[in-house]
C-alpha cells in the first residue's frame, strides 16, 4: 500500500488524495495551521503532527526520494531557479562559450558564478552571501575573477584582448594565458575598495596597484567601490592622489556604486 | 520543477530525522546510529546544518546550501543535451 494512501485517513482530510497533484511543503512551527493548501503547495505543518501521524509522513517523504523527488530547503530552491533563468540568459550562455576552451574550466566555473552574482547586484539585491561562497570555494582567485565580472571586464576587457592578440600572427593560447593570468591574479586595470580597508590601507593598495600597472605598461587604473562608505573612501583618494595623475579622473555614479578611472 | 519536496529550514529536523541523521557536537550531520560518522556531500565534504540544503536521489545524495553546491545540482538535474558546459 501506498503511504500516501494512509496518510489521509490519519491526518483527516478529504483533499490529502489530491497530493499527487500539489507540491509539497513541510514547516515546523507553532502558528501556522497543520494542514493548509495555497497556490497548488500543500503546507504540511510538522510541529503539529500526530505522534502517530510522524511515522506516515516520513514514508511519504522516503517513497518520493526514491522515485525521485528531491528534498530542498524552499530558499535553496528559490536561488536554484532564480539561477537557472540567469544562467539561460542569453548574453551570459554566449559569453560563457566564448571563454569555454581559452580559460581555464575552474575560471568558467567561477565565472559562470559570477555572472549569476553580478545579475543579482543589478537588481539591487544583497550579493554579499554568494560572494562569501565563491571566495570560500574559490579563495583570491575566485574573488578576483567575480570583481572582474562584476565590472564588466571580461566583456569590456578580457575579450577584446583575446581578440586583439588573436589577430596577430605569432598568436598562441599559452601566450593570451599568460597575459590572462596577470590579469586574474594581480588585476592591473581593477582595484576595488573594501568596507575593511582603512583610507590608509586603500591608498597603499591602489599605489602598489598602479606600480603594477606600470609595470605593464598601462597608465590608468578603475578603482571601484560599492556602498556610501567606500565611496568617501574613493574621494578622499582621489585628493591624495591628484598630484600623481596625468588627467582629471573619469567618475561614473550610481546609487551604490562608484567607478573612478584615473590616468598616470 | 514539479519533482520537488520543499522545507523551510525549521523541519530540517523533521527531514534528517527521517533518514536517521543528527548533529554532533560542532553542528555537523551525522548517521544517528553512528555519531562519529559525518554525512558527506557528493564532492566529500562534511555539511553543517547550516549548509544543509537538501536530499536527492542516488544513495541519499546531501546537499549544501551555497551558491556553487546549487550550480551543481542545477547541472544535475538538467537534461544533459541542453547543459552549457
Amino acid at each position: 500500500m501506498n503511504p500516501l494512501d494512509k496518510l489521509p485517513k490519519l491526518i483527516c482530510i478529504d483533499f490529502f488524495s489530491k497530493l499527487k497533484k500539489l507540491s509539497l511543503n513541510l514547516l515546523s512551527n507553532n502558528c501556522s495551521p497543520k494542514i493548509e493548501i495555497n497556490a497548488g503547495t500543500i503546507n504540511i505543518n510538522v510541529y503539529k503532527l500526530k505522534p502517530k501521524e510522524f511515522p506516515v509522513l516520513q514514508e511519504v517523504v522516503k517513497t518520493s526520494l526514491e522515485e525521485g523527488k528531491l528534498l530542498i530547503v524552499d530558499k535553496a530552491k528559490e536561488t536554484l531557479e532564480d539561477f537557472k533563468k540567469v544562467d539561460s540568459q542569453d548574453q551570459n550562455r554566449k559569453l560563457l562559450e566564448y571563454f569555454k576552451g581559452k580559460i581555464p574550466t575552474k575560471d568558467i566555473e567561477i565565472l559562470r558564478a559570477s555572472l549569476y552574482l553580478k545579475n543579482v547586484f543589478e537588481r539591487g539585491e544583497n550579493v554579499s552571501n554568494l560572494k562569501d561562497d565563491i571566495v570560500t570555494r574559490y579563495g583570491d582567485r575566485g574573488r578576483n575573477i567575480c570583481n572582474l565580472c562584476s565590472a564588466g571586464y571580461f566583456t569590456s576587457q578580457i575579450k577584446p584582448l583575446y581578440e586583439e592578440m588573436y589577430s596577430q600572427p605569432d598568436f598562441s593560447l599559452n601566450k593570451f594565458l599568460a597575459i590572462y593570468e596577470i590579469i586574474v591574479t594581480e588585476s592591473p586595470y581593477a582595484f576595488f575598495i573594501n568596507s575593511w580597508m582603512s583610507d590608509k590601507q586603500a591608498m597603499d593598495e591602489v599605489l602598489k596597484r598602479m606600480e603594477v600597472s606600470r609595470r605593464y605598461g598601462i597608465k590608468y587604473l578603475n578603482i571601484h567601490g560599492i556602498g556610501r562608505e567606500n565611496t568617501e573612501k574613493i574621494a578622499t583618494l582621489l585628493k591624495e592622489l591628484a598630484p600623481q595623475l596625468t588627467q582629471t579622473p573619469e567618475i561614473t555614479r550610481g546609487e551604490r556604486f562608484i567607478a573612478v578611472k584615473i590616468w598616470f | 520543477m514539479k519533482k520537488v519536496i520543499t522545507f523551510d529550514k525549521s523541519a530540517r529536523q523533521f527531514i534528517l530525522d527521517t533518514f536517521n541523521k543528527s548533529i554532533d557536537q560542532e553542528d555537523y550531520i551525522v548517521e544517528k546510529d553512528n555519531p562519529g560518522q559525518r554525512v558527506l556531500t557528493s564532492d566529500g565534504e562534511e555539511i553543517k546544518l547550516d549548509e544543509f540544503a537538501g536530499i536527492k536521489k542516488g544513495s541519499e545524495v546531501f546537499i549544501k546550501s551555497d551558491l556553487v553546491s546549487l550550480i551543481k545540482l542545477s547541472d544535475d538535474l538538467k537534461d544533459p543535451h541542453e547543459s552549457v558546459r
